[in-house]
C-alpha cells in the first residue's frame, strides 16, 4: 500500500469519486508581494492569469485571478480585486508567527504534500534563506508538517505522511464521530454544553466497551 | 459511591503502541486485546509521562482519542494524571 492511497473501506462506500483538488482559492490585496511570494519565494510556476471586468452584480469589481502550479495539477489561486481595500480582519495578518494562534482563520490553510523527510527539510531551509519564519517540524499522528505564512498571512502547510492510512482508522474515525454527534445533540436537545473532549472519550469508551460485553 | 475501573482505549497505530506498552510495565495496570483497540484497565489512579512515551505534544494532546473510561485529574503538557471515574 502506497502512503498516498485511502483505506479500501473508504473508497469502496464512494463510487462517485473526486480526483484530488484542483485549485485552492482566496482573496489578495498585496498584488505584487502575492506574486513575488508564490513564483519567486516558493518557485511555484505561474500557469494561468484571468483579467476581467466585474461579474454580475454592479458591486462586483473588476479583478485579476491568477494560478500558480502547485503540483500533480493542482494550483493555488488568486483574486484580486481592483480598488479594493484590505479587511480590517486581515490588516494585521502579515508577519504573525506561524503559529495557529486564530483558530478560526489560520485553520483555513492549504497543506502541500511531500514524499520525503529530506524534501520537508529541503522546502524548510529554502524558506528560511529567503527570509520567512518556518515553523518548527510538528509531527501529528499521521504526518509531519512545517507551518508558514503568505504575505496576506495565509497560513500555509507543507506536509509528509508518516504511515499509510489503514481500515482500522476509518473505523476508529466513525466511532470518535457518532460519539461526538450524539453529544452534539443531546447538547443541542438541552443536555450539557459540548465544550470539553473529554466528554468524547468518555463516550466512546462506553459504547466500545458495551460492544466488548456484548462480543463476550 | 463506588468506583468502578478506569478504561483506555488504545487504537491499535504505531503512534499510540508506546502507550500500551508503558501500561504493560505498569503493575497496577491490566492490558488485553480487543480487536481494534488495546484496552488498559486500572482500579488506581495512574500517570503518563510525555517524554518517557516519546510522543510530540500534537500527538500528546490526543492520547486518549481512542477512548477513556476515567476521570481526567490533570492534563499538563508532560504529565497526564487519570483515575477511575465516580459513580454512584
Amino acid at each position: 500500500m502506497k502512503l498516498n492511497d485511502i483505506p479500501a473501506a473508504a473508497a469502496a462506500h464512494n463510487a462517485l469519486r473526486l480526483h484530488g483538488v484542483d485549485h485552492t482559492a482566496r482573496p489578495t490585496w498585496r498584488l505584487r508581494e502575492t506574486v513575488e511570494f508564490y513564483r519567486d519565494v516558493l518557485g511555484l510556476p505561474l500557469i494561468h492569469t484571468i483579467s476581467a471586468r466585474g461579474w454580475g452584480p454592479a458591486t462586483h469589481p473588476d479583478f485579476l485571478h491568477f494560478f500558480f502550479d502547485s503540483g500533480n495539477g493542482s494550483t493555488i489561486a488568486f483574486f484580486y480585486y481592483l480598488g479594493g481595500e484590505v479587511p480590517a480582519s486581515l490588516a494585521d495578518r502579515p508577519g504573525r508567527a506561524p503559529l495557529p494562534e486564530d483558530h478560526v482563520f489560520d485553520a483555513t490553510h492549504t497543506a502541500w504534500l511531500v514524499d520525503t523527510q529530506d524534501e520537508l527539510h529541503a522546502w524548510k531551509t529554502r524558506l528560511e534563506s529567503r527570509g520567512v519564519t518556518v515553523s518548527a517540524e510538528t509531527a501529528h499522528e499521521v504526518i509531519e508538517s512545517i507551518y508558514f505564512r503568505d504575505p496576506n498571512g495565509y497560513f500555509i502547510e507543507i506536509t509528509r505522511k508518516l504511515r499509510a492510512l489503514a481500515d482500522i482508522d476509518a473505523r476508529d474515525a466513525a466511532a470518535t464521530l457518532e460519539a461526538a454527534m450524539q453529544i452534539e445533540d443531546e447538547a443541542l436537545a438541552g443536555g450539557a454544553p459540548f465544550t470539553r473532549i473529554d466528554a468524547v472519550w468518555q463516550r466512546k469508551a462506553q459504547r466500545l466497551g458495551q460492544h466488548l460485553r456484548q462480543e463476550r | 459511591m463506588t468506583s468502578q475501573p478506569l478504561q483506555i482505549f488504545v487504537l491499535n497505530v504505531p503512534e499510540f503502541a508506546s502507550l500500551t506498552e508503558a501500561a504493560r510495565a505498569m503493575p497496577e495496570c491490566r492490558v488485553e486485546n480487543a480487536g481494534d483497540y488495546t484496552v488498559i484497565s486500572s482500579d488506581v489512579p495512574i500517570a503518563f509521562g510525555r517524554r518517557a512515551l516519546g510522543l510530540k505534544p500534537a500527538v500528546w494532546y490526543g492520547l486518549f482519542t481512542g477512548g477513556l473510561d476515567g476521570q481526567i485529574e490533570s492534563y499538563e503538557r508532560d504529565v497526564v494524571r487519570i483515575a477511575p471515574r465516580r459513580s454512584r
